[in-house]
């Protein structure tokens, strides 16, 4: 016998585990934007005068557009007059040469969320960029890739160091007018991570960033940009969690990735923002912007998410596979409980001849949360031979929660084969109660199952990210089953 | 999206047809309203979601005016199998009864509209939801539903079949189908036009099946190369109801159905099939709409595409399982076959499920025939081009057997047959 | 195929490699078949034996890195699949694909017809067909009904590998390769299957068994057993070897190819 949807409710208790704040003073500009505010961020970020009229330019645009409203989320209106676009952690003039030098409240909180920063980093070989509240403080690793002549540096770093890889780049994947929240980010962002991986080099390690929004009201715009130069390989790690708020919080970033001839781009995310609470007060509202282009010939694009957090979901990594024989994937797990919702999917556009991509999504639903998936896979008329597979799962927990699949398969190409399979079912009576008359815990059980339904995406994960992953999944989803 | 700028659209342009309409002061009144109404918002166009991927521009160019000359469409009749039942025809959305058939089977009445009664008392004043635009269209430009009445525990042995003629200019049918209790019908229904000149038809049909209820219910789509034809059908299914459709689309230029089907309560079924053939530069769409309101409901669906030529073609489906339909199992099946550089199809396999005791699956395919089936009966010693002929004939007759073995496949299959590539080579196979 | 005598060469492979989605599978794989002998290639799983069957028959999605196989004489890779069966080289599938809509007679009478063309003899018609199919239906003690039914469509998987057989001995080809025909039978549709093949052994046919276990080697009986793991033969030997390969499983062999 499976358990009373009381019991479950009970379990369901588990709190957030990342809430807490940081007490740090932060210079932080007014709420509101308009162009003054623009030419504020970029002085000071003293960026040339390309990027401020492109800023400019964005933000006019962005004054044109309005808020998409197509997907498959409900929220009240964002006053985006009442955010602050600019907010960084005062510190001495030039900032924190080496961690000795970071705020050592700063690394408690990095403590606190199990990313010890010195130790872990290390061990595991990753060279982290941790970004607390829209600026870099410390950077490791430095020499070791600047060895392999691999630049791995906070955005507003490479604005001054290498304006010229910015300039040919930035925006060329997504436009600065290409959707409401991008034009957005575009004009306001603050600060992010810069990648270029040179001609045929294998970058030696993990990439990764944490993300962390602290200040109240504040709203977090990053940009990244990750550049492979031919026959490169880079892995690149995001993960982000963030601190228990009341007020709504409002996350736009952008992120652009360019691969070249041969080159290889992997990039994971494990995204736990603060989801809001089992009523669906407070929560992050993440509408991200990610798109990479495959634009060299036999180059590779691989998005791999998890996502558990945030209160409202709205992120379509997608693909653009221009060069000839390129491969896009995206493999991605989303979760929502309680009264989060998540629109979540992506794109693959068919450009070039025999290119070919891979979506596998795996949604879970429990609590009164609302799932979406929503990908487009469009082949276009040039893109002779061009095959995808899509495969997209959804569980149901509960019988107050909704899962949504909408798939667009537009084909335009004889040649091309297209496959898309869908599936939706809650988590079996007869497997819950086999495992548990085997002695596990209901919990366990639940997990076991989750973590086979989600095991093809996890499988694309870093080893320790899959770990960590999992690890989310079960706090996530403790006691959902209905 | 009008042709020029100080031309009247082609709504506007209908206002001049409206007084000639049967009815009173009445009807014309709410005409004219509705017409005004329908104009403010317009025809749907792909900027509408459940309209993406049909584009009615084209109508701006057509005149929508009723057609007030009956042609008698004999020669047309004569090209369709002998009836193995009772026939009904409708010309131009009007009952025929010299063409139709004297005596219907016991249980089963038709009632024609009637114009005395008065018309409906709302008229949608501004915004026409998108979906109702085509059947405010029909109600403004048509005689009202004719409905066909099945009574409680009817069971015609024969088929029943409705063909509907356009003979040229607009038509716009409405039969509503009201089944009783345990009642069932067979209907088989023909569409055919004019096969030179324009035609446009904007239908509606409505079924209610009240508990325990089966329609079997096919539609044979022949018209000319000219014709828009708009079908929207709406089906709401009582306890136990079953309704099968099977939809064979091979003519026509713009051609679209909009299904939606409600299982409004326990142990409902519905199956629904249809084959799309796009050659030349026709477009077939089909949208679904399966909502699942009550537990224990049944739907599966099964849609086979064909483009070649130009032609396009689209599936857009959606299974709705709604709060508190559990044990709901639905399956949705697009597959698409493109036989040509130019041809195109979109599928759209769309869920929303609130419920979690379901289950739900669907997949999609499009491109080109399965490289597994090609090489084993390459394998067999089979050349390339007579081995893609017949699996392109498998995967069309995979929906046209549902329509058995009777004079209504074979005549569909061999003029499906005739307009496949290599369908000298098939015919050697299948004779 | 009268042409064709007992001990003639009918398939030569030499130092076949090969590889799927850029992974080796075969590795300088060397193997001769004559007219007249039934040769079983055994091994492990993922040994490459699949493949091998595949690679005969023409697949596409393989890339050929090195090697040879010549056919009675011709070059067998540079021949689509279609010309390779027409020359009498017939795979029987380990999965054979159903293909609803097509008809089981329709194919096999344009099968026969096809391999009769390439050889010169005239096409028969559909009595003439059915006469022959019933005759070899009798001896696969399969239903009428499969007369009707689509290929392999909602056939159980011992059905579809009777079908493939029942195609098999209508063909009558040159040389059969036969992937896994066993798995997935019970013992009685076991022995069907082997009289199947054992009415087809004439000394101007050869027969390539592909299998996992020695159990179908007792109902039809090779003259030669290869062992293929790591993608080439690593050992041959005669039934004796098939019966101490069930006793002693695989590992040894590998051992001693190591070792050499």
């Amino acid at each position: 016998m499976s358990s009373t949807p009381q019991d479950l409710e009970d379990l369901v208790g588990q709190k957030y585990q990342h809430g807490f704040v940081t007490d740090i003073d932060s210079d932080t500009l007014p709420p509101g934007v308009d162009e003054d505010v623009v030419r504020v961020i970029s002085r000071k970020k003293g960026e040339p005068a390309f990027l401020l009229d492109w800023r400019l330019k964005a933000f006019r645009h962005w004054q044109t557009m309005t808020e998409p409203h197509w997907a498959q989320l409900h929220y009240k209106p964002i006053d985006y007059q009442s955010i602050s676009y600019y907010s960084a952690p005062k510190s001495k003039k030039d900032g924190p040469k080496s961690l000795a030098d970071v705020d050592p409240k700063l690394l408690e909180t990095y403590d606190k969320l199990g990313v010890p920063l010195h130790e872990r980093a290390r061990l595991a070989g990753v060279a982290v960029d941790a970004v607390f509240d829209s600026v870099s403080v410390a950077t490791t690793f430095k020499e070791r890739l600047s060895e392999a002549g691999v630049i791995f540096c906070p955005f507003s770093e490479a604005v001054k160091n290498h304006p010229a890889l910015l300039e040919q780049y930035l925006g060329t994947v997504v436009p600065p007018g290409d959707n409401f929240y991008a034009a957005l980010n575009s004009a306001v962002f603050t600060d992010g991570s810069f990648v270029y991986i040179p001609k045929g080099v294998r970058c030696p390690m993990e990439l990764s960033t944490y993300f962390r929004i602290n200040a109240a009201n504040t709203g977090q715009f990053e940009r990244t940009l990750i550049i492979a130069d031919e026959g490169s390989h880079v892995s690149y790690l995001e993960g982000c969690t963030a601190p228990m708020r009341d007020e709504n919080q409002l996350h736009a970033a952008v992120v652009e990735l360019i691969a070249l001839d041969d080159a290889n781009i992997k990039y994971s995310t494990v995204q736990n923002w603060y989801p809001g609470d089992e009523n669906g007060v407070g929560g992050i509202y993440n509408f991200v912007t990610k798109r990479g282009e495959c634009r060299g010939r036999n180059s590779r694009i691989s998005w791999t998410q998890v996502e558990t957090g945030s209160a409202i979901t709205w992120k379509y990594p997608s693909c653009v596979l221009s060069g000839e024989g390129s491969v896009g994937e995206f493999y991605s797990v989303a979760v929502a409980n309680h009264m989060q919702q998540a629109d979540t999917g992506t794109k693959m556009i068919h450009i070039g001849r025999n290119t070919r991509s891979t979506i596998v999504s795996k949604g879970i639903s429990a609590g009164r949360a609302q799932n979406t998936y929503r990908g487009l896979v469009k082949i276009l008329p040039s893109a002779d031979g061009a095959r995808n597979y899509t495969q997209c799962d959804s569980l149901l927990m509960g019988d107050r929660c909704g899962a949504h699949t909408f798939p667009y398969v537009e084909v335009r190409n004889p040649g091309a084969t297209v496959e898309h399979e869908a599936t939706t079912s809650r988590i079996g009576e007869d497997q819950l109660f086999y495992l548990m008359q085997r002695g596990l815990s209901q919990e366990d059980a639940v997990n076991l199952i989750v973590n086979g339904f989600c095991k093809s995406v996890f499988k694309e994960l870093p080893m320790e990210f899959a770990v960590e992953a999992q690890n989310l999944l079960a706090v996530s989803l403790e006691g959902s089953v209905g | 999206m009008s042709a020029r700028p100080d031309a009247p659209s082609a709504l506007a342009r209908l206002e001049a047809s409206l007084p000639g309409l049967p009815g009173g002061a009445d009807w014309l009144a709410w005409r004219r309203a509705a017409l005004a109404a329908l104009a403010s918002v317009g025809l749907p166009t792909p900027r509408d979601d459940a309209w993406k991927y049909t584009n009615l521009r084209l109508l701006e160019r057509r005149d929508l005016a009723p057609a007030t000359a009956q042609l008698l469409p004999t020669s047309a009749l004569e090209a369709l199998p002998t009836p193995t039942g009772p026939r009904l025809v409708f010309v131009d959305g009007r009952f025929h009864a010299g063409l139709s058939a004297s005596a219907l089977p016991e249980g089963v009445t038709l009632a024609l509209a009637a114009p005395a009664i008065p018309p409906p008392a709302t008229t949608a004043a501004a915004g026409i939801a998108v979906e109702d635009r085509i059947r405010t269209l029909n109600a403004l430009l048509g005689r009202g539903a004719d409905h066909l009445v099945i009574a409680r525990g009817g069971t015609p042995g024969h088929t029943l079949e409705i063909v509907h003629v356009a003979t040229g200019g607009g038509a716009y049918p409405h039969v509503a189908l009201d089944l009783g209790n345990g009642a069932s019908l067979d209907l088989l229904e023909y569409q055919i036009g004019p096969q030179q000149g324009d035609a446009f038809v904007a239908k509606v049909t409505d079924a209610t099946l009240a508990a325990g209820a089966r329609l079997a219910h096919t539609t044979i789509q022949l018209t000319g190369d000219r014709t828009v034809l708009l079908d929207d059908l709406r089906i709401t299914l009582s306890a136990d109801a079953h309704y099968q459709h099977r939809l064979v689309a091979l003519g026509g230029q713009v051609t679209r159905f909009d299904l939606t089907v409600t299982l409004l309560a326990p142990g409902a079924e519905a199956h629904l099939a249809g084959l799309l053939f796009a050659d030349g530069s026709r477009e077939q769409h089909v949208r679904t709409l399966v909502d699942h309101r009550a537990p224990h409901g049944t739907s599966d669906q099964l849609y086979r595409g064909v483009a070649g030529g130009r032609g396009r073609g689209s599936y857009d489906g959606k299974v709705v399982v709604r709060e508190g339909a559990a044990k709901t199992s639905s399956r949705q099946s697009s597959r698409n076959l493109l036989l040509g550089a130019d041809a195109a199809i979109d599928t759209r396999p769309q869920l929303e499920i609130n419920a979690d005791d379901v289950k739900c699956a669907h997949g999609a395919t499009t491109g080109t025939l399965d490289e597994h089936m090609l090489f084993y009966l390459l394998t067999r010693g089979l050349d390339r081009e007579t081995a893609r002929a017949l699996l392109t004939y498998a995967f069309v007759e995979d929906v046209l057997k549902l329509l058995g073995d009777g004079p209504v496949r074979q005549a569909v299959e061999s003029r499906a047959l005739a307009r496949l590539p290599a369908a000298a080579t098939i015919r050697e196979f299948v004779a | 195929m009268s042409n064709i005598q007992h001990g003639d060469v009918v398939l030569d492979i030499r130092g076949l490699t090969v590889s799927v989605k850029g992974r080796k599978i075969l590795s300088g794989l060397d193997l001769t078949v004559r007219a007249g002998e039934v040769h079983a290639i055994m091994g492990p799983n993922g040994a490459g034996k699949s493949t091998l069957s595949q690679v005969l028959a023409g697949r596409a999605d393989y890339e050929i890195l090195a090697g040879t196989a010549t056919y009675l004489g011709e070059d067998l890779l540079a021949l689509p699949p279609e010309e390779r069966a027409r020359r009498g080289l017939f795979l029987g599938f380990q999965y054979p694909v159903e293909i609803p809509g097509v008809n089981n007679v329709y194919l096999l009478k344009a099968a026969l017809n096809a391999r009769r063309k390439q050889i010169g003899l005239e096409e028969v018609d559909a009595f003439e067909f059915l006469a022959i199919v019933r005759d070899k239906m009798k001896l696969m003690q399969m239903d009428e009904s499969f007369l009707k039914r689509g290929v392999n469509e909602g056939f159980s998987g011992g059905e579809k590998k009777r079908n493939e057989i029942l195609q098999m001995t209508v063909l009558e080809p040159t040389l059969a390769i036969l992937d896994e025909t066993d798995s997935g039978l019970d013992i009685d549709a076991l022995k069907v299957v082997s009289n199947g093949v054992n009415s087809l052994r004439s000394p101007a046919r050869a027969v390539v068994l592909v299998t996992h276990y020695q159990r179908l080697l007792d109902h039809i009986v090779p003259d030669f057993v290869h062992v293929l793991a790591g993608g080439r033969i690593l050992k041959s030997g005669d039934r004796g070897l098939a019966l101490e390969l069930e006793r002693r499983g695989y590992d040894w062999v590998l051992e001693e190819a190591n070792a050499a």
